[in-house]
This record gives structure tokens, C-alpha cells and sequence, in this order.
């Protein structure tokens, strides 16, 4: 039924799609320099559909500009390294880059409201994107946007509709067939159904689980909504500060959370299948990163903060049991929240 | 406007998410002079009100009367030259900065209520006022004011400031009416807007003491526009011979200039100065708003 | 389309406002405004164009309903009066030759400043840096806070007549005949023109380029930009396609808005040069004491304000297709 060719894949499953490694990224304000991200390392395997969960301001939509390097002034990355499968992602000249950008990663971003451009046709912002990679002509352009729309549920009328005739759910699946339209090894959500209701989200979020598996892309997802994450991510890292505090198996993060901030997440929100209540946020807010909290960075909002240490000591990240790391000093004293 | 999250922008912008606009409040005049465009703007605004004010004491010579030679090239008698009455243009321009500052301030101000009346109304009462004054505000500016204003002047024949001053806030207002009236919509939907309402508070006092407050900065930039708009406006038609002759403005001495032939003649003295005056006192009143501009709007500030 | 028909209603509307404050300026006067006309022409007012004065502003027996349905009447007929400066010349056989200068003028200049400004305002925000902070910005309000009709004095003054480049005024050589069939005429049309519109463009350039800046700003922030780069577009087809597409929008309604305000301007830009368009009639008129040629030009001119207006929305249709499927 989908006529879509699919490049064949020359991916290694032993090693990495992604390695993120010691990321530090910037912003210089005239109030200081904001160190949005401060050493993030992480892995995002093949196949896998990696999670990265934090509240706003956390700096993991800054993580998914940096990747894609998307990142203008006056964010700056400072330190690390960004390795797509062989390729340095820091060394590139621009014209590498830009045929890099979609071929190999491409983006869903946080709303599909402002993802479109509203003056030209969905078509054209498929076509676009083939074009500018492939030397496709436009009917063979043309005929992959429809192969791509009927892919992601849209009507191939739709193909020279504008946004503003679509609703909510069609912008985003029209978003997702753009994601799609080079066939790339990653795709990261940012966000990618805040805008939409929950029905709508969950049965989106299926799809693109679906469209994963048959295509075999691995996936960043980006969220703060960690009930979605848990249940679609295979493996998830939890940001807090411009640091990650904890990487885990899903199932690991939703059963046995390790540091007490993402204890504290998974109890923010309600049970996957009861209804959804008012969430209870954690109290506090997230810290000022021109001047962090000395020591741990979450310990001014900690309830079982160590007296004397937690306001001292950076904790270690540290391998708490199989693919499950932590950076918390109350895994050093053997004892878990 | 719906404004949407910056993808690329300031940590804070991106991460902390959709954040209200924010409305310009109390603290914004002293802001401004940290702007260096409004530091210049007041330098420059600030010298001319001070020619107004102390013209007695500045010009050397009656504006008036025959003190010189006629058509004399700037010299250490005469700073800037005469006329070809023989009049002293460096007085001339002292004398003229406070009649063209007066009109300017007063048809600024003219303007300044009719627009805030106008669009206060329509954002606020809203219905079929709105409707009306919407269209009214649309239509109006739509219309050339220019040449209504000339043909207003032309009807009531001896247009002295004070003319210029009633045509300018009868025609003028449109602009701004229009932007209080948007501002108003937003502000009318806000919080403590409604709080106020629930209390009981009277329609008046929620306009004066709610609302109109909070739009101090689009007020006082509406104003600044208005009064750039009334200086040059009372300029052109005193150019166009619209005004009253025999009271000296920059506008009069560019009328006599043009009258006298001096471009022909190579006076360039006698209609250099006017000019670059009326320039200046606008470039330092627009850079008045561009620093309210970046206090109240900080999209625009530059990196 | 609703678009279009709500527009063209709302011009209609304008039009019978500009119409009915027309009606209404000379009975603003207190007493018999023809007779004070006549009076201020003190005997060198043709008697006959009495008449015409009365005719023209409905001055007829009857209430103010009834003369303002003569006028309307009047008006619908193509009537606008006869010229007094030029009697018995109907005013709008004077109007409409230099309503030709005008548009031909106003129009090339204002379409090259609109065009150029553009084009500066994206560069300027694409390459958002000190330079065009710190020197074009400034350069192009202090441009804009020059009275239009002193900057054309001084072109005149240095360009034309210092240097000579330029003739010091007209719209064309009065050595040669009107042809338009003639290559030679028409040379000495666009070098007659060319000072005129070129302080024009200048004036007007600045408004523009900031205008357009301050959108693109707004709008390369958008995440359709952001989206445009990552997707690996070339850098003319994300500032072209995507960002000054969408960024040209506010501009473009902004063009229709201020046309008639710089219409204005651009009247007294003629004054100087003695360029025989509607600015430069009006003065005459002016002068003249013309009130029915006076009363005429605002008229025409408001109405082909109203009419450029319609022609940008048509445009407007064009680019934005939202307002094409509403």
C-alpha cells in the first residue's frame, strides 16, 4: 500500500545514532551568561525512542536547537561534542550542514499552530524539503508528498490546502509527513502535541509510534508531560537545571525512580488511565542559572536533602543498577528514595 | 496580536514558555534614559526647549525688525545671515522655536485627548459603538489629511497657530485612537480589569485608574508622534503661505525664503537653518520613542 | 472574496464621507459663504461664475437635505463646478491632466521606494548587527523627520542648480511639444522627473525599511523559520519563501495605510519643483482662492487613495491565503 521507497539502512545497531557528550551551551544575556545546558552526555541508540523530560526552563528544548544546530545568538555552545553516527556535528561548513539538516534529523516542533508556514500549501513545505536534498523534479516531488500525506492519515486533497484549513490534529500529522519526507535516521518532538487535546495526542502519538516501528527511525521526545513519555519512550532522561539527574528505562523511571526530582515528576501527575486532575506541581521554582545553587542543584527544593552536603558537594553521576544512572548523594549512602 | 513562543530566542524566553505581554507599567520613564537613542532625543529637545524658553535672552536682534543688510551670508554680526527684509535669521530661528514647540505641544495635545476619548470608547464600550468608531477611525485615516487641512485653512483665511492647532486635533487623531483602541480590547480582558468590575467600581474610575495606566507609554509615544506630525503639518502650510506671515516660525521663514527667490539667489542661510531645526527637534523626538519602543517592547532591542 | 466585497463596501463608505465633509466645509462659514467668496475676489470674480459657485455647492433654494441632493446630484453627473482661476474651465478638465502627473510620478517613485525599502528592511534583519542599529536606523528617522518639501529645496538647490544635473523644475522642457509618441519628449518627461522622485524615494525609503525590519524580526523568530532551516532549505529560499513572505504581509497593509499620508507629503514635493500635478494645482488653487478647483482636488485625490487602497488589497489577496479562503 505505501509506494514510499525506503533507503536502505546502513545503521550499525552497535553503535550510537546520537552521542551527546559533555554538552555545555549558553546563552550570553546582558545580566550574564545563562548555562541553559551544563555537561549533558546521553545515547540515543537505534530504533530507540529516547525520552528527555523536564520542566520548563530546564534547557531540553535548548538541547534539541543545539543537536540540530538550529541554536542562534545569543545561545553559544561552549563545550562538548555532538557525534551523529560517524559524523561531528560541530565541524561542519555550512553546506554540509544544510544537507545534513532533515536528511539525517529532522524535527517535529512544540506547536504545529506555528510549525506551517501559513502562506504556502502543505505541499509546497513537502516539496520543499524533498528538493532541497534530492534531485527530484517536482511531479516525483509531488507524488512522494502524496505517498507521504496518505502516510500520516491526510486526504491527498489536502496537499494544496493551507494551514489555516486544517484542523489542529491534521497541522500536526502534515508536521509529521514533512518529519517524514526524507526518510532520517532520528526525529526529534519537541513538545510535539502540547497544542492538541488529549484524545487527539495519545491517538498521534500511536501513530508515530506505529510509523517508528515500521520505519525503524529512532526518536528524541522532548516533553514536560512525562505520563505520555512513560508509556512511549523506551529510555528516559530526566533534566533538572541544565543537568541531566537521572537516565533510566522507562519502565525503571515509572517503577523505581531513583533521584528524589523525578520521584517527585512521576508523582505530578496522575495515573495514566484514571482521569486527569490538577497536577500537583513541586514546590518551588526552577533555579536561576546565571548563579545555580551551589552543590546539587536541585537541593533548595529538596525534602530529603542531606544536612551539609547536598548544599556543598555536585553529586556523581553514577550507575545505579543496569542502565539506570542517578546523580544523587543519597544513592553514595546506600540509600534510595 | 497572538503572539507565538520564540523558537530561538533568550534561554528564559524559550524555556519559560508562553509568557503574558508585557504590559509597559509604572517604572518605564526612568528606564529611558538608560536608552542612548533617548538620551540623545532629550539632549536635543532639551536645547530647543531652552531657545524657547529664554528667546529674550538668546537672540541677539528683534525677529521683526530690519537689523542688518538684506540677503547677508552668515558672519560674526549676523550668525546665520539675513533676510532680504534685513532681519537677524539667528533670531528669527531662537523666536521661531517657540511658537513652532507651542503649536506643536499644544496640537500634540489637542490630538492626544481626541484620541484617547475616541479609542478608550470604542475598546471599551465596545458593541455598536465600537462598530461606529471603528469605521469612523478608518475612514479617517483613509482620507488625505493633508490637503483637507489645506482646504480648511483656505476656508477660514487667517490661519494663525491656534487654526492649525483646532485643524490639526479635528483631523489628526485617527492613529492613535486606533492603537488605544487595541490596547484597550486587551487590557479590558485582563484580570484585574474584571476584578474591579465585579467590585463595583464605576465605569470612570475603571478607565482612569485601571486602564489608562497602563497605557501610559502608548499614550505618551502617541503623543511624541502627534506633536512631530502638528510641528511639520503647521510648517508645510505656513510654506504653502497657509499660515499667519507676520508671526515668525520655522514655517514663515521658509515662506518668505520661497517668496524671496532665495533658492534662485543662493540664500541657501535663509532656509537651511529652518529646515534642519524642524528635522532635528523630530529626529530627537522620534528617538524619544524608539527608547520607549525598547523599554516597552523588548523584541525590538538589538543583541 | 468576502474579503474583497467588505473592502469595497468600506471604500464606499469613505468615499461618501469625503463627499459629505466636502458638502459640508464651505456652510461651516457663517453667512452666505458664495457671497463672501465674491467678496474676497473684491470685483475680479468673473460675475457669471457666481452661478457656477452656487451651482457647484448646491447653494439652492430649499433645506440642507435638499441642497445636499443637488450636490450629490451634481457630483454624479461628473460635475464638479467650473474653475474660477481658469473660467469657465470645468474643474475636473484641470484636474485631470495633473491628476496624470501626479499618478505617473507618486506611483513609480512610491513603487521603487516600497520595493527598495523592502528589500533593505529584510537584508537589515537577516543581518541583524550594530551597522543597522546604530547608523541605518538612526540615518532613516532622521531622514523621515526632514519636511519632505525642504529636503526637495535642497535638491533642487544643489543638485539642480549647483551642479545642473537636473532641470530646476516642470514636468517636461518647454522646448519640446507634447507627444507621447515622441522618444524625445518622453526623455525630457523622466529627466524631469527623476530629481522629484528621487527625493521622494528618499524620503519615504526609511519608513519602509524599518517597517519591514521590525516584521522580519518578529517573524524569523517564528517557528515555521526555524522549522525552514532545519529542513535544510537554501538560506534565499528561508529569507525569501518563509520569512519575508510572511513578514511582507504587515508591510504591504501598512503601504495602503499610509498612503495617504504620504500623499501629503509628496504634495509639497511638486510645490517645489512646480511639477504640474495635484499638489502643485492645489497651491494654485490655493492662491487663487479656487474654492470649487480647491474643493475638487481633495475630492479626486481621495478618491484615488481609495482606489490605490482597493488595488493593494487586491495584492493583499494574492499573498495571503487566508483572507482568500475565508
Amino acid at each position: 500500500m505505501i509506494k514510499m521507497q525506503l533507503k536502505p539502512y546502513s545503521v550499525d545497531v552497535h553503535t550510537p545514532i546520537l552521542a551527546v557528550k559533555d554538552l555545555e551551551v549558553e546563552y550570553r544575556t546582558g545580566r550574564g551568561a545563562v548555562r541553559a545546558v551544563d555537561g549533558v552526555t546521553f545515547d540515543i541508540w537505534p530504533n530507540e525512542i529516547f525520552g528527555l523530560a523536564g520542566e520548563s526552563g530546564s534547557g531540553k528544548s535548548t538541547i534539541a536547537h543545539t543537536i540540530t544546530r538550529l541554536l542562534r545568538p545569543p545561545g553559544y555552545i561552549v563545550g562538548g561534542s555532538i557525534q551523529f553516527m560517524d559524523i561531528d556535528l560541530m565541524e561542519m561548513d555550512s553546506e554540509t550542514l544544510r544537507d545534513f539538516r532533515w536528511r539525517h534529523i529532522s524535527i517535529v516542533s512544540q506547536s504545529a499552530m506555528n510549525a506551517l508556514n501559513p502562506v504556502l500549501t502543505i505541499g509546497t513545505q513537502i516539496i520543499d524539503a524533498i528538493q532541497a536534498h534530492e534531485p527530484a523534479n517536482k511531479e516525483q516531488a509531488r507524488a512522494r508528498a502524496l505517498d507521504l500525506l496518505q502516510l500520516v492519515g491526510i486526504d491527498k486533497e489536502r496537499i494544496n490546502s493551507y494551514c489555516h484549513q486544517l484542523s489542529g490534529g491534521m497541522r500536526q500529522r502534515a508536521v509529521i509527513a514533512i518529519a517524514l519526507a526524507l526518510n532520517p535516521e532520528l526525529i526529534i518532538l519537541d513538545e510535539p502535541t502540547t497544542a492538541l487535546d488529549v484524545v487527539v495526542q495519545r491517538q498521534i502519538m500511536e501513530e508515530i509510534q506505529a510509523l517508528q516501528r515500521q520505519f525503524g527511525f529512532s526518536i528524541l521526545y522532548i516533553t514536560h508531560d512525562l505520563s505520555l513519555l512513560v508509556e512511549f519512550a523506551h529510555r528516559i532522561a530526566i533534566m533538572y537545571a541544565g543537568e541531566i539527574v537521572e537516565i533510566a528505562p522507562s519502565d525503571r523511571i515509572f517503577l523505581s525512580p531513583k533521584h528524589p526530582y523525578t520521584y517527585r515528576l512521576m508523582n505530578s501527575f496522575p495515573a495514566i488511565s484514571g482521569p486527569r486532575q490538577e497536577l500537583q506541581s513541586i514546590p518551588g521554582s526552577p533555579p536561576n542559572l546565571i548563579s545555580p545553587p551551589s552543590g546539587c542543584r536541585f537541593h533548595p527544593r529538596c525534602e530529603v536533602a542531606i544536612a551539609g552536603t547536598c548544599q556543598k558537594v555536585e553529586p556523581v553521576f553514577r550507575k545505579v543498577e543496569r542502565d539506570h544512572y542517578a546523580a544523587c548523594h543519597l544513592l553514595e549512602q546506600g540509600r534510595s528514595s | 496580536m497572538a503572539e507565538s513562543i520564540p523558537l530561538s530566542k533568550t534561554a528564559s524566553e524559550i524555556e519559560e514558555g508562553r509568557a503574558l505581554p508585557s504590559f509597559p507599567t509604572v517604572g518605564w520613564p526612568r528606564q529611558i534614559l538608560r536608552s542612548r537613542k533617548a538620551l540623545v532625543g532629550v539632549v536635543i529637545i532639551l536645547f530647543f526647549v531652552f531657545l524657547a524658553v529664554f528667546a529674550e535672552v538668546i537672540a541677539p536682534y528683534s525677529p521683526t525688525r530690519m537689523v542688518g543688510r538684506p540677503h547677508q551670508p552668515p558672519s560674526t554680526e549676523h550668525w546665520l545671515g539675513t533676510t532680504r527684509q534685513g532681519q537677524d535669521i539667528f533670531s528669527q530661528i531662537v523666536y521661531g522655536a517657540r511658537t513652532s514647540l507651542l503649536v506643536g505641544a499644544l496640537a500634540g495635545t489637542m490630538v492626544t485627548i481626541v484620541f484617547i476619548l475616541v479609542g478608550i470608547t470604542a475598546g471599551y464600550v465596545g458593541g455598536i459603538v465600537d462598530d461606529a468608531l471603528s469605521l469612523l477611525i478608518n475612514v479617517v485615516l483613509v482620507i488625505p489629511a493633508l490637503p483637507l487641512i489645506i482646504v480648511l485653512a483656505r476656508y477660514v483665511e487667517r490661519s494663525g497657530p491656534i487654526t492649525i492647532v483646532l485643524v490639526l486635533g479635528f483631523t489628526s487623531w485617527a492613529w492613535g485612537a486606533r492603537v488605544l483602541r487595541s490596547m484597550t480590547l486587551t487590557l479590558r480582558e485582563q484580570e484585574f480589569v474584571s476584578a474591579a468590575k465585579v467590585i463595583g467600581e464605576p465605569t470612570w474610575r475603571i478607565i482612569l485608574a485601571e486602564i489608562l495606566p497602563n497605557m501610559t507609554s502608548l499614550v505618551v509615544s502617541g503623543w511624541i508622534g502627534a506633536v512631530i506630525y502638528a510641528i511639520l503639518t503647521e510648517a508645510s502650510l505656513e510654506f504653502i503661505g497657509l499660515g499667519d506671515p507676520n508671526i515668525t516660525t520655522w514655517g514663515t521663514i521658509l515662506y518668505w525664503a520661497q517668496n524671496n527667490a532665495a533658492l534662485l539667489t543662493g540664500a541657501w542661510w535663509t532656509f537651511v537653518p529652518p529646515g534642519l531645526c524642524i528635522a532635528l527637534v523630530g529626529f530627537g523626538l522620534t528617538m524619544i520613542n524608539f527608547g520607549i519602543d525598547e523599554i516597552t517592547n523588548p523584541r525590538l532591542r538589538s543583541q | 472574496m468576502r474579503y474583497l466585497f467588505r473592502r469595497i463596501g468600506f471604500y464606499l463608505v469613505a468615499a461618501w464621507a469625503s463627499i459629505t465633509v466636502n458638502f459640508l466645509i464651505p456652510r461651516m462659514m457663517a453667512g452666505d459663504p458664495v457671497q463672501i467668496m465674491f467678496a474676497r475676489f473684491q470685483g475680479r470674480m468673473d460675475p457669471r461664475s457666481l452661478d457656477s459657485l452656487y451651482a457647484t455647492f448646491g447653494f439652492v433654494r430649499g433645506s440642507l437635505w435638499v441642497q445636499y441632493l443637488t450636490y450629490l446630484g451634481h457630483l454624479f453627473n461628473g460635475d464638479l463646478g467650473l474653475s474660477i482661476s481658469n473660467f469657465p474651465v470645468p474643474v475636473t478638465q484641470v484636474i485631470g491632466t495633473s491628476l496624470a502627473w501626479t499618478v505617473r510620478l507618486l506611483s513609480l517613485a512610491l513603487i521603487i521606494s516600497f520595493v527598495l525599502g523592502t528589500l533593505l528592511g529584510i537584508l537589515a534583519a537577516w543581518k541583524r548587527g550594530r551597522f543597522v542599529d546604530n547608523f541605518i536606523l538612526p540615518a532613516s528617522s532622521l531622514l523621515n523627520s526632514f519636511p519632505y518639501f525642504w529636503l526637495a529645496m535642497i535638491a533642487v538647490y544643489s543638485l539642480a542648480l549647483g551642479l545642473g544635473w537636473f532641470p530646476l523644475g516642470h514636468a517636461a522642457s518647454d522646448d519640446i511639444r507634447q507627444n507621447w509618441g515622441s522618444w524625445e519628449y518622453i526623455r525630457s518627461v523622466i529627466y524631469h522627473a527623476t530629481l522629484p522622485a528621487l527625493t521622494i524615494v528618499l524620503t519615504s525609503l526609511g519608513g519602509w525599511l524599518v517597517g519591514m525590519r521590525s516584521s522580519m524580526i518578529s517573524v524569523l523568530s517564528q517557528d515555521y523559520v526555524v522549522l525552514a532551516e532545519a529542513k535544510g532549505l537554501t538560506n534565499q529560499r528561508v529569507m525569501f519563501a518563509y520569512a519575508a513572505r510572511n513578514a511582507i504581509l504587515p508591510s504591504v497593509t501598512g503601504f495602503a495605510m499610509a498612503l495617504a499620508f504620504i500623499i501629503g507629503g509628496q504634495f509639497l514635493t511638486e510645490i517645489v519643483f512646480s511639477y504640474p500635478g495635484m499638489g502643485y494645482t492645489l497651491l494654485l488653487s490655493v492662491n487663487a482662492r479656487d474654492y470649487p478647483l480647491m474643493q475638487g482636488i481633495f475630492l479626486m485625490i481621495t478618491f484615488a487613495v481609495l482606489a490605490a487602497n482597493l488595488m493593494v488589497d487586491i495584492v493583499y489577496v494574492f499573498l495571503d491565503p487566508r483572507v482568500r479562503y475565508d
